[in-house]
């Protein structure tokens, strides 16, 4: 993969925006992904990793963002006192307000359901419908 | 009527470019009081300088402007040629054309308004200047060392092998500081006591050098040259000149208490020296814990030793003596463990002072929610110490089994702008390199891992020690440890490795902490105490970054070690070392002269509101009383000393009776100078 560094970011300015969270003050340490219980893959070290590389597109298109329950562990570790849930919080407000509702409730499906963590779905309740 | 020379430099180009210097010099010229003018291309060049000092001569000058650069560069220059040529040094001022005019601006006729300004400004303010003379100071050449580690011991021998008299003031029953506690040192895994101990001995028994151990310095009062220091000798409850440090006290006194000198992993007697070569190897009895002070039982002691020096009823003394220069060398301390999910709060032992004995009782090592197994560095190098309580094997301290797994933890506290502190502890990379490699040394077929952020390894020999770590099987993971909980007799280490961007779990029977350096917990008290200032984490500042690294804020007073930033034992010992020889600079005349660039006081106008006094950050106003011939008290009046004057000027602007001035900045002089601005070229 080549990744083409964009000059053009108002995507993120938007998503900083949105959040009040300054994306260039993580330095990757990692933390976030080492203490999150929803096993995010990619991990919110990564995902914030993505939007300092300028790939907001890939960020925002993320399965993981789904699947974060707000529990706010990371935030409450972050050395560099960046909140990683406020910035998967904007990234799926973003989604939503750019695109399509993600999900359809009654089409949500059973597998689903049984795969995600309880937060997860209700935290997610408010976007969905 | 004034006779004033103007010398306009042009600075090569520098301030030709932009100014046209020969009109400055012209205009100048027209100027009441003003008898001679040049307009010179480099003023400073030994030419100029001697054209300078002719011209004083010829004409007979009683005061010079030299519009040149700022007088930070060649204030002194000039005003040592003016001295040269006869003139006081303190009628040369400079107006600033370079700095203030012609580098920031670009058109020209702008820029030489502006010089003739700047010029005829500064020859106003000259008509007002008195001769002053610079004020002569005696010089105690006897040097004052705060805090016996290293730092404090390398400059001691220094200063004394100089033949300067010292006194080491520390606080702890022992010289040795931090240094003492290190098992092995990086870069060479040279052993630390046996680097350390011959220097304590060598200190002990320097006829220059005298040990105040178990003190504190109460006060410091005067100023470069001539302070005087009260110093509180805590009661040792031992007749120091008596003991000949046998050892039988300490091997008979039946009571004992955690062991502050191996971070709380041992025992020691009440009645005790912090380890077997401590210097002076006088023992001291700990009140707070010894049955003797608190219920009036046992007396052991006094009864074993030989020497009859065990004395219960010794007071703390208070003595003064009058030095010269200081040297701050007080160190740093490890930063308490201050995060929940990796284990909590620090056991007792980080403040075994200000613990009673009872407390203590209630707050033992495996204190319930606290990870005993989770230790910080200066622990682990106990523990790897041969001179330490498991004699130098690697056990844990929950069971003392040897850990198959440890995980050592890098930047905890450090680099954490959330718990921690931004800074890096800059030290820490290299110990936790050396803990792994002591660790495997020590448990061949272990297993260690490193969660790390950076590897900051910029030193001499520094990356080698590193790449030699990693191939002695320490297995480094780049990423940060989110929390540490237990897992049976195990810690679970929930961490991650931020190259697949992935979490990971360890499951270790040790972790070891590499907490960050902060300064000692009273750091700022003894800043106070001094009049030297500190950073906002407590670190005593330098007075300039680079060029003055090892000067206080303050005249006299020295930095050496970790009390002025996070430093390993080289750095350390090469700043004790500059620190020594700035003492010896300051020793190396017979009197010292100050600048007369002081506060002034109109006795007879000072109303006593004493405003000035608590103003002054250096402390330098004192009250005292005026009297007559017949010496009659007449009235109260504020006193500038003038060795501890800075000139800053604050005194002035709370004066409400305006009845004290800054020599060379005087009200008439500031007024002289601004009302002669035109500002034409606005
Ligand atoms: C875990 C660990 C491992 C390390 N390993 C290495 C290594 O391998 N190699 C290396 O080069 N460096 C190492 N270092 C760094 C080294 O310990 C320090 O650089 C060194 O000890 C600093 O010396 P110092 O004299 O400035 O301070 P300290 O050693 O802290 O000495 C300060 C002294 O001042 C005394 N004091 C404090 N306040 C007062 C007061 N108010 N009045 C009187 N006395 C006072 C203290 O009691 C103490 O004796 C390590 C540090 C740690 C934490
Ligand atoms: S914990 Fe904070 S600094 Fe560390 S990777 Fe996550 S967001 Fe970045
Ligand atoms: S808030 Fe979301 S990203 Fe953060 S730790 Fe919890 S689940 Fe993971
Ligand atoms: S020296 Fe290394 S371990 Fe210590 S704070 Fe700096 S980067 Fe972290
Ligand atoms: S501020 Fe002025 S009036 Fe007040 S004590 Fe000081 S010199 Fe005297």
């Amino acid at each position: 993969m080549q990744i083409l560094m964009k000059s053009n970011q108002s995507a993120l300015k938007e998503l900083e925006l949105a959040t009040g969270e300054i994306v260039s003050d993580c330095y990757q340490c990692g933390k976030c992904t080492a203490g999150c219980p929803a096993s995010m893959d990619p991990s919110p070290s990564v995902l914030i990793h993505y939007l300092k590389l300028g790939l907001f597109e890939k960020a925002v298109n993320s399965e993981s963002i789904w699947s974060c329950m707000g529990c706010l562990t990371c935030s409450e570790r972050c050395p560099k006192n960046v909140s990683p849930a406020a910035i998967v919080e904007g990234l799926k407000r973003l989604h939503l307000n750019r695109m399509k509702p993600r999900v359809i409730l009654h089409a949500l499906g059973q597998e689903f359901l049984a795969n995600s963590t309880q937060q997860a779905v209700v935290s997610g309740f408010r976007k969905f419908v | 009527m004034a006779k004033i020379g103007v010398f306009v430099c042009q600075c090569g180009n520098n301030i030709a470019r932009t100014v046209d210097t020969a009109d400055v010099a012209e205009k100048t010229g027209e100027l009441s009081g003003v008898a001679h003018v040049e307009d010179y291309k480099f003023m400073c060049s030994a030419p100029g300088q001697e054209m300078f000092k002719k011209a004083i001569k010829d004409n007979n000058l009683d005061g010079c402007i030299v519009s040149a650069c700022s007088p930070k560069m060649h204030e002194a220059t000039f005003r040592k040629a003016a001295e040269d040529a006869g003139l006081n040094p303190f009628k040369v001022e400079i107006a600033n054309i370079r700095e203030q005019c012609s580098w920031v601006h670009d058109d020209k006729e702008i820029a030489t308004a502006k010089s003739k300004d700047i010029t005829k400004m500064m020859v106003n303010r000259l008509k007002y200047n008195r001769p002053l003379e610079r004020y002569k100071m005696p010089v105690t050449k006897r040097a004052l060392i705060i805090g016996g580690g290293i730092a404090g011991i390398q400059a001691a021998l220094d200063l004394a092998n100089a033949q300067i008299p010292v006194s080491i003031v520390e606080r702890e029953p022992s010289l040795g500081g931090n240094m003492a506690r290190l098992s092995e040192t990086f870069p060479t895994l040279d052993c630390s006591q046996c680097i350390l101990t011959p220097r304590m001995v060598e200190v002990s028994n320097h006829p220059l050098i005298s040990i105040h151990s178990y003190a504190e310095l109460e006060k410091l009062d005067g100023y470069i040259g001539n302070f005087r220091a009260t110093i509180r000798l805590k009661a040792k409850s031992v007749i120091e000149k008596d003991c000949t440090g046998c050892g039988e006290c300490w091997e008979k006194c039946p009571f004992t208490v955690e062991n502050e000198f191996d971070m709380g992993l041992s025992k020691r007697s009440v009645i005790y020296i912090p380890f077997p070569q401590a210097v002076p190897t006088v023992p001291v009895i700990d009140r707070e814990n010894c049955p003797k002070f608190i219920k009036d039982k046992c007396g052991l002691c006094a009864k074993v030793c030989g020497q009859q020096c065990i004395d219960f009823t010794q007071q703390d003394r208070v003595i003064e003596e009058e030095f010269g220069a200081v040297i701050v060398a007080t160190g740093f301390k490890l930063m308490p463990n201050v995060y929940k999910e990796y284990g909590g709060y620090r056991p007792p032992h980080m403040t075994p002072k200000k613990l009673t004995a009872k407390i203590r009782k209630t707050l033992p090592r495996s204190t319930a929610g606290r990870l005993v197994d989770v230790i910080n560095g200066l622990e682990f190098e106990r523990l790897a110490s041969a001179s330490g309580p498991t004699g130098g094997e690697i056990r844990r301290p929950s069971d003392g089994k040897v850990p198959e797994t440890v995980v050592f933890i890098a930047c905890v506290g450090s680099r954490d702008c959330n718990k921690g502190v931004e800074y890096c502890s800059k030290i820490c990379c290299m110990y936790t390199a050396k803990h792994t490699m002591l660790y495997q040394h020590n448990v061949h077929h272990g297993k260690s891992y490193v969660f790390y952020m950076d590897i900051r390894a910029g030193g001499k020999g520094y990356e080698e020690f590193i790449n030699r770590a990693q191939s002695e099987n320490a297995n480094y993971v780049r990423g940060r440890v989110s929390r540490l909980s237990k897992k049976g007799d195990k810690i679970l280490v929930k961490g991650a490795d931020t190259f697949t961007g992935h979490a990971l779990e360890i499951e270790a029977d040790m972790v070891v902490l590499a907490t960050a350096m902060v300064p000692q917990e009273d750091a700022m008290g003894v800043a106070k105490n001094l009049g030297i200032s500190y950073d906002q984490h407590g670190f005593f500042s330098e007075q300039h970054p680079k060029l003055m690294p090892v000067d206080s804020s303050t005249g006299g007073i020295y930095l050496a070690g970790a009390c002025q930033g996070v430093k390993d034992i080289p750095e350390t010992v090469a700043q004790a070392s500059a620190a020594a020889s700035k003492v010896m600079q300051l020793f190396s005349r017979e009197e010292l002269e100050r600048e007369p660039e002081v506060a002034i006081v109109d006795e007879k106008n000072c109303m006593n509101c004493w405003d000035c006094v608590t103003v002054c950050p250096y402390n330098a106003i004192d009250r005292t009383e005026i009297t007559n011939r017949q010496g009659q008290f007449l009235k109260w009046a504020a006193k500038v000393n003038p060795g501890l004057c800075q000139g800053c000027g604050l005194c002035n602007t709370v004066c409400r009776s305006k009845s004290i001035e800054l020599e060379g900045y005087t009200d008439q002089q500031v007024y002289a100078q601004i009302t002669a601005f035109e500002g034409a070229f606005v």
